[in-house]
């Protein structure tokens, strides 16, 4: 167990009265014994904060982020506290801001399906106040009986629905946030500009702190089936899952246990699950007219795959049963030990056998043993380790195995986290997933909106020395003003020489239309029009941004598969243009290459389902008109040819961008782009 | 492994205590069950948080234990938070333990533990006092210092009791008028009647006895507190040694059962085996404890259908009636469908669900008196679903339940529209 220090920086009795004085004396906490429960989360590392507030209004947020502002404290944000990453853990004695007072359903409204939630309000009492209404909010972390919706906002919380309906930032509309120096913002992704909404989801409260948010709600499905099929080895039980989404039938959850674990089950919940499989399948399926068609489509892909048993539940009480069995994953083992790490990595749905197979030898090469149960849809494996922290030697081999077992994931292509964060836990791991060059575009950003580091320090990025002489900078000077360049290599040379010269660039196909009149030189992206790669098992598609997207649907049509972006000029320009489509681009999008103006080539996300390692930063370039960075390549979901659905333009008119999204947008470029070498249209200027 | 090794010397002997409260792997599932988490958002008053302070004072890590005291106290021991929990932690039974360490060095400790040990133990004295303070609250004494601010003054605690307690008995317990038939397999029973029923609600105490009567052979013995209000204290002593005069009373009556009008008493008095770790005697002595509902149940069958004179609700409908679940019974012990059993069998009574029925009214002995504030916000909860579900009446079977949600009623000037009653009031004849 690792305690962190509280700095040296006293904590002075001025202060505290001030905080009392904006949220009341009952709603501040100081006594050591009330700080040292704050120290934790559901994670293993500590650090104990100087006091505790209990805001209960955006305004109170607003006063204490600011008096800590202007007295250089740090400061977190910090909900239920059910987090497995050490996210909330309050460094350097920073004072903890817990709005679990403000925990009001604002409004509903049923007709357009959304709803404006206070931050405090926990998942589970959300779900509840909905069910009268016939709808419900997607996200079902694990937690979901705890966790706030501020915390899901905070981590992009996923759980097994996400395969169908997809992670929290699919389903936040809009958010009030108070930015690290206490101003408040509202932010919608119906506005203009960059997806500055969906960036903030999963920046684990080092951005800023949600103090409000507007949730995109779903109706109840009608039907619901679900199925436990066995499988003698869990290679067939992965080529299941494969199969299943090959056809077209996206599942509401397709959930994987492993042997080990059904037997932690069995020993103590007795859903029936059967003991002697080597993997069972929890697959559900829903929709709104009779689901007897997949479920047949499901059992006989299940037969093919050498399935051993098939069991549909019959009614409500048997498919709780086989939920029961699900959910009691978790508990059968915590109940054996005080301790049980839970690791989350992600891997390209086709590698879990193989990631199994290496997190097995881990296991057994440091003596540990080790069950996994998989959201196996979305790719996303939590092996789970037993453990007791007093034992420091044994905590030390756990935390290793866990940290191995994800470097297993990012070496076959996957990821650190798919849905826990990365926090205190983690950030190291951060190296193995990313380029000094991407870490420091992280570091920047958050330079960029919190230059003095208060808001949850020491998280999630971790610290970078910048290369001395990283490369020898370009000197040479271009005479034409055209440039179409066909390598990453030849447009940094580009990039550099115009920043060097004073040149304003403007970006071809990037929906620039109208900066290209104020820029010196044109850049096309043209030449860039490669697919990178088509991973047709997992479902992606890395492309460069130069590509017509109807040359890409041509193209994934030899693979009968294609990709839900509306037809119409390059994926760059799609990219970076007004976002009008629907399905939402920026819900198609899994990772994203871009190169800054400096010539960095920055890698975001990546190709498996669901990620929340780093920011989500990908959602700064959509909107952007190619204003921060140059598109590279980007990847996408890609779908079978026949599946039912297509992009199409969205009826509804883009907002204009607001002030506050203007101002954060300028602080981002000026850190990112601060020659101004990408050329801006008129309305980012303001 | 042997994890006493981790344990403080002073603390050796809390081992088992240890053992469970380091199953907490601090998952923080038990917070939304937690009325005092839902109505602060603060950890510090969660289960969770509970956890860890007890933890962390048995491992020395927190040297002056009397700070967290307030962490402990503020549990209603509801155990709501167990049952929520994967690794069943029992906070709420931590808790005497906790508090006992807590209040470990209070110079007024000794004098409490003595005065509580004497009062519990002797009905008498008990009943002197309570009479006595029952007196000069009629003639408006605690009213006129209330009015002037001074019972405030002299103690929050009084100041809290004295709204509280509404009705003020002369006479406490019960008599009984004697069936005057055999009934034939009557089970033998023993009545054991609590003390909040006892000296508040007489009534509900002469309703439980008359039915006892009715249908069973059963004996009126005198008996001493059943030790919840000790171990509450964190005087884990007293409670024991209660426990061991009780056992000792009622094994020379040979009853098949023990009957208990109060489901809190009756919820330590089924765990007296584990209170005493484990003494055969004592394991016998729980076994046969019966809450009052699951009497009724049993008995539901021998025409109690037959007689309720509460059964007529609002416009010759029938009465719309919901039930409480007490904390000890329901979430402590397991037990919801005897009461669920005889109300639903009633075809007099429109009997309905009311949402999070076991959920804690925040009444829980004397805690309403020492956090009225937390109390009060707890309280506010299941008055607003009591309200959401329609009831005309609301039926339970513990003092503390009976005494604070009709506390809440009054309040809020439902107590004309709203009544709460004991089981037995409701089926008496």
């Amino acid at each position: 167990m690792t305690t962190h220090q509280l700095s040296s920086k006293s904590f002075d009795s001025t202060l505290l009265r001030s905080f009392q004085t904006i949220v009341g004396e009952r709603n501040v906490l100081h006594d050591d014994v009330d700080l040292v429960l704050y120290s934790y989360d559901a994670a293993i590392d500590r650090a104990k904060p100087s006091c505790v507030v209990f805001p209960s209004s955006t305004e109170q947020i607003s006063s204490i982020v600011k008096l800590c502002h202007q007295n250089k404290i740090p400061f977190v944000a910090r909900g239920a506290g059910t987090n497995l990453c050490g996210g909330t853990i309050p460094l350097r004695g920073a004072v903890v801001i817990a709005p679990t007072r403000m925990k009001r359903l604002l409004s509903i409204d049923p007709q357009k399906r959304i709803a404006i939630v206070e931050p405090g309000m926990p998942n589970l009492f959300l779900k509840k106040a909905l069910e009268p209404y016939g709808l419900h909010y997607a996200p079902d972390p694990a937690s979901q009986k705890a966790c706030t919706i501020g915390g899901n906002i905070g981590t992009n919380a996923g759980g097994p629905h996400c395969l169908k309906y997809g992670v929290t930032s699919q389903h936040v509309l809009a958010l009030e946030v108070v930015l690290p120096n206490g101003e408040v913002v509202n932010l919608n992704i119906e506005e203009d500009g960059p997806d500055l909404t969906g960036f903030m989801v999963g920046s684990e409260g080092t951005l800023g702190i949600v103090a409000q948010a507007t949730l995109n709600l779903v109706p109840i499905p009608k039907f619901v089936e679900t199925m436990l099929v066995s499988f003698p080895s869990l290679e067939s039980a992965i080529q299941t899952v494969t199969d299943i989404i090959s056809t077209g039938i996206i599942p509401a959850t397709l959930e994987a246990m492993d042997k080990l674990t059904v037997q932690a089950v069995e020993g103590f919940i007795h859903a029936g699950y059967p003991t002697d499989a080597e993997a069972i399948l929890l697959i559900e399926v829903d929709g709104d007219s009779d689901l007897k068609d997949q479920v047949d489509a499901i059992r006989k892909i299940c037969a093919q795959n050498q399935s051993m048993e098939f069991r549909l539940a019959q009614n409500e009480r048997e498919r709780e049963k086989l939920w029961e069995g699900r959910r009691g994953s978790y508990p059968s083992l915590a109940r054996l030990a005080p301790n049980v790490l839970v690791e989350d990595g992600c891997v390209p749905r086709n590698k879990l056998p193989e990631a199994l197979k290496k997190i097995r030898e881990i296991a057994k090469k440091h003596g540990i043993s080790v069950s996994l149960i998989f959201h196996a849809g979305d790719g996303n494996l939590h092996p789970q380790i037993l453990f007791d922290e007093r034992d420091e030697q044994q905590t030390k081999v756990v935390k290793a195995a866990g940290h191995e077992m994800l470097k297993t994931c990012v070496d076959l292509g996957g990821s650190i986290s798919g849905e826990h964060g990365i926090g205190i836990d983690k950030r190291e791991a951060m190296r193995w997933l990313f380029s000094p060059e991407t870490l420091q575009f992280f570091q920047r950003i958050k330079n960029s909106l919190d230059p003095e580091n208060l808001c949850n320090p020491e998280k999630l990025i971790p610290t970078v020395e910048v290369p001395a002489n990283r490369d020898e900078i370009s000197k040479i000077k271009f005479s034409q003003s055209e440039f179409s360049p066909q390598s990453d290599a030849e447009l940094k040379t580009i990039l550099q020489s115009a920043g060097g010269s004073k040149k304003r660039v403007s970006i071809l196909g990037s929906g620039a239309h109208g900066s290209a009149s104020v820029a010196d030189w044109t850049i096309s992206s043209a030449r860039m029009n490669k697919i990178v790669e088509h991973d047709v098992e997992n479902f992606t598609v890395t492309v460069q941004a130069g590509m017509e997207i109807a040359d890409l649907q041509k193209e994934l049509a030899g693979k009968n598969q294609k990709v839900l972006v509306e037809s119409k000029g390059t994926l760059g320009g799609a990219i970076a243009g007004p976002q009008v489509q629907l399905p939402r681009l920026r819900d198609q999008i899994l990772g994203m290459t871009v190169m800054t103006a400096d010539g960095a080539r920055v890698n975001l996300g990546g190709k498996v389902m669901k990620n929340v390692a780093g920011y989500d930063a990908a959602k700064l370039f959509l909107g952007s008109r190619g204003t921060l960075g140059f598109v590279l390549s980007a990847t996408l979901r890609t779908y079978p040819a026949h599946y039912d659905s297509q992009a199409g333009s969205s009826p509804s008119q883009k907002r204009p961008i607001s002030n506050s999204s203007v101002r954060i947008y300028r602080k981002i470029k000026s850190t990112l782009d601060p020659a101004d070498t990408f050329a801006e249209p008129e309305f980012l200027k303001a | 492994m042997d994890s006493s090794q981790y344990l403080l010397p002073k603390y050796r002997h809390l081992k088992k205590e240890y053992d469970a409260v380091t199953q907490c792997n601090r998952c923080g599932f038990c917070e939304t069950v937690c009325p005092t988490y839902v109505a602060s958002g603060k950890e510090t008053l969660s289960p969770r948080g509970r956890n860890q302070a007890l933890r962390q004072i048995l491992e020395g890590k927190l040297d002056k234990p009397h700070n967290a005291l307030e962490i402990f106290t503020t549990c209603l021991t509801c155990h709501a938070c167990t049952n929520a929990c994967f690794s069943q932690v029992p906070v709420g039974k931590l808790m005497a333990e906790a508090r006992n360490i807590a209040t470990a060095n209070d110079a007024s400790r000794p004098l409490m533990f003595a005065v509580m040990r004497v009062t519990l133990k002797r009905r008498k004295i008990l009943s002197t006092l309570l009479w006595i303070s029952f007196f000069f609250k009629r003639i408006g004494v605690s009213a006129l210092l209330n009015k002037l601010g001074i019972l405030g003054l002299i103690s929050q605690e009084l100041e809290a009791g004295d709204e509280l307690v509404h009705q003020t008995p002369w006479k406490f317990g019960a008599s009984v008028t004697p069936r005057g038939k055999a009934l034939p397999n009557a089970k033998k029973t023993a009545y054991f009647s609590g003390c909040g029923i006892h000296y508040l609600y007489p009534d509900a105490s002469k309703a439980c006895a008359q039915t006892l009567e009715q249908f069973s052979d059963a004996q009126f013995p005198n008996h001493s507190c059943c030790g919840l209000p000790a171990q509450s204290q964190g005087d884990v002593e007293g409670a024991k040694e209660l426990a061991k005069k009780n056992i000792e009373q009622f094994s020379k009556l040979e009853a098949d059962w023990i009957v208990v009008n109060d489901g809190s008493c009756a919820g330590i008095m089924k765990n007296y085996g584990e209170l005493l770790n484990g003494d055969p005697k004592a394991i016998e002595f729980s076994s046969k404890i019966k809450t009052f509902s699951e009497f009724l149940s049993s008995v539901k069958e021998m025409g109690l259908n037959d007689f309720s004179h509460h059964a007529a609700g609002k416009g010759g409908q029938k009465v719309r009636v919901v039930y409480h679940d007490p904390c000890q019974v329901g979430n402590g012990q397991n037990i919801y469908e005897p009461a669920r059993s005889v109300l639903k069998g009633n075809m007099s009574v429109h009997f309905s669900e009311m949402e999070e029925a076991n959920a804690c009214c925040g009444g829980a002995g004397t805690y309403c008196v020492k956090h009225p504030r937390l109390a009060e916000d707890v309280l506010e909860r299941k008055i607003e679903n009591i309200v959401k579900s329609g009831a005309e009446i609301i039926l339970t079977e513990a003092s503390s339940c009976l005494l604070h949600v009709e506390y809440g009623l009054r309040k809020k000037g439902l107590g004309q529209k709203i009544r709460i009653m004991h089981l037995a009031q409701f089926f008496e004849k």
